[in-house]
């Protein structure tokens, strides 16, 4: 039953792509939006020292995107905005995570630190 | 009769089977890039910091999943599968990402704890210390005060002795002059009596110091003192209450012209004289005995008038401590 079903959303998804790769005819404004969106939050959140290469990559792709909605393939500057908005998010995400890292590392040295100072370890 | 049949669908169906298995042989059995993808999406799912802090990003990962799956086993073309397969690739490792900021968010929240604990607990020892420093400085106080009032205990019976020292050394001093100044007066008492006795002219002899009141100083037959015998008997009047210690025996004596009976009674009478001159001169009565001796005792001859004369006398014997 379940690989039946399956069937059948696999066989209307293709049609439905199939669709859309056919019938496409304007550019995926909201798409491309989301992408620009993630990038200048993977940006405010340090992704250009602490995720270079995922910043870059969303960067890259986005400026292929409007190249591709330039040239009026859209179905092609859809798929490049989504992996841009993707690569923007990991970015983000990615910074920010280093950034917490980098925190917690620095409260557990300066807590060291302090019990150093303080003469003994609290009990 | 139906086995025949079945041998016969048997043999049909094997070149469909054949068919069919090469069609299946034709499509490529993995696909890496969707392989990574799965196995990056089933870390994200079993991350439970990720499910709970980016469930949107791990359930649009499933969804670029599940399509890069149906694009790859429908056959479509491999753009499309990787394209899926890319974003469920980015999606999960966004929520794996999400996953490591929750746990660096609880490590952060932990240390801050551990910093509120460490500084709570070095007030409390440092509160701890200031108290049992306060303790200790007190009781050093309290220390010093006992000391203190110990030693001026202490300087104060130091300084009674002193004062007991100085008014004992002062007593001594005190004796000492006192005895100094007793042994000078017991001095100056033995040479003043040592010059009264030399000035009353009185004789140290066997019976005691004598002073001789002479003839001379009675009329013949007489017991009247004449005024030369007032210097002699004044001096001794006056010897007599200097020294109260001392008495007197008063002794009349006469030459041996005329009766024992007359001479007895008129050397006693002379004798009373000399203690009556003296009682008027404030010399008690029971300090001076009086005795008549008449002829007896004489001190010279009474062959001749010189002689007779010496013996008509008034002896008086000074007893008591000498």
């Amino acid at each position: 039953m379940n690989f039946a079903r399956a069937a059948v959303v696999a066989v209307l998804g293709a049609l439905f792509l199939g669709a859309c790769a056919t019938y496409m005819g304007s550019a995926p404004v909201a798409e491309l939006t989301t992408a620009r969106a993630a990038i200048t939050q993977a940006e405010a959140a340090g992704a250009g020292q602490l995720a270079p290469v995922e910043l870059l990559a969303a960067r890259g792709k986005m400026v292929q995107a409007d190249a591709a909605v330039r040239a009026e393939q859209f179905e092609q500057a859809l798929r490049l905005a989504e992996q841009a908005a993707a690569d923007g998010a990991l970015a983000e995400r990615k910074a920010r995570a280093a950034r917490a890292r980098m925190a917690a590392v620095e409260l557990e040295r300066g807590n060291a630190a302090l019990k150093q100072e303080i003469g003994r370890p609290a009990q | 009769m139906t086995s025949p049949r079945i041998r016969l669908m048997r043999l049909a169906l094997a070149p469909v089977a054949a068919v069919f298995l090469v069609a299946c042989a034709s499509v490529p059995a993995t696909n890496p890039k969707l392989d990574e993808a799965r196995a990056l999406y089933s870390q994200a799912a079993a991350d439970a910091d990720a499910a709970r802090s980016a469930p949107l990003e791990l359930r649009s990962a499933q969804q670029a999943l599940s399509r890069a799956e149906t694009a790859f086993k429908a056959g479509e073309d491999s753009a499309t599968v990787d394209h899926y397969a890319y974003l469920a690739r980015q999606r999960s490792a966004t929520a794996l990402q999400a996953g490591e900021i929750a746990r660096a968010e609880q490590a952060v929240a932990a240390s801050a704890r551990e910093r509120d604990r460490i500084l709570m607990a070095a007030r409390t020892r440092e509160a701890d210390q200031a108290r049992s420093q306060a303790e200790r400085d007190r009781a050093e106080s309290e220390r010093a005060r006992m000391q203190a009032e110990k030693d001026r205990a202490e300087s104060e019976r130091a300084r009674m002795q002193a004062q007991t020292a100085s008014a004992e050394a002062e007593q001594s001093r005190r004796a000492a002059e006192a005895q100094l100044a007793a042994a000078q007066a017991a001095q100056a008492d033995a040479a003043k009596l040592q010059k009264q006795l030399a000035e009353l002219q009185a004789k140290q002899t066997d019976r005691g110091l004598v002073l001789t009141l002479g003839d001379v100083l009675f009329d013949t037959g007489r017991a009247e003192l004449k005024a030369g015998a007032f210097r002699t008997i004044d001096r001794l009047a006056a010897f007599m209450r200097e020294h109260p210690e001392r008495s007197l025996e008063v002794e009349g004596y006469t030459d041996s012209v005329g009766s024992d009976a007359l001479n007895l009674a008129l050397s006693q009478r002379r004798a009373d004289a000399v203690r009556a001159a003296l009682l008027s001169r404030g010399v008690e009565g029971a300090r001076i005995t009086t005795r008549g001796m008449g002829k007896a005792s004489p001190v010279a001859s009474n062959d001749t008038a010189e002689g007779r004369q010496r013996n008509r006398r008034v002896e008086i014997v000074i007893s008591g401590t000498s």
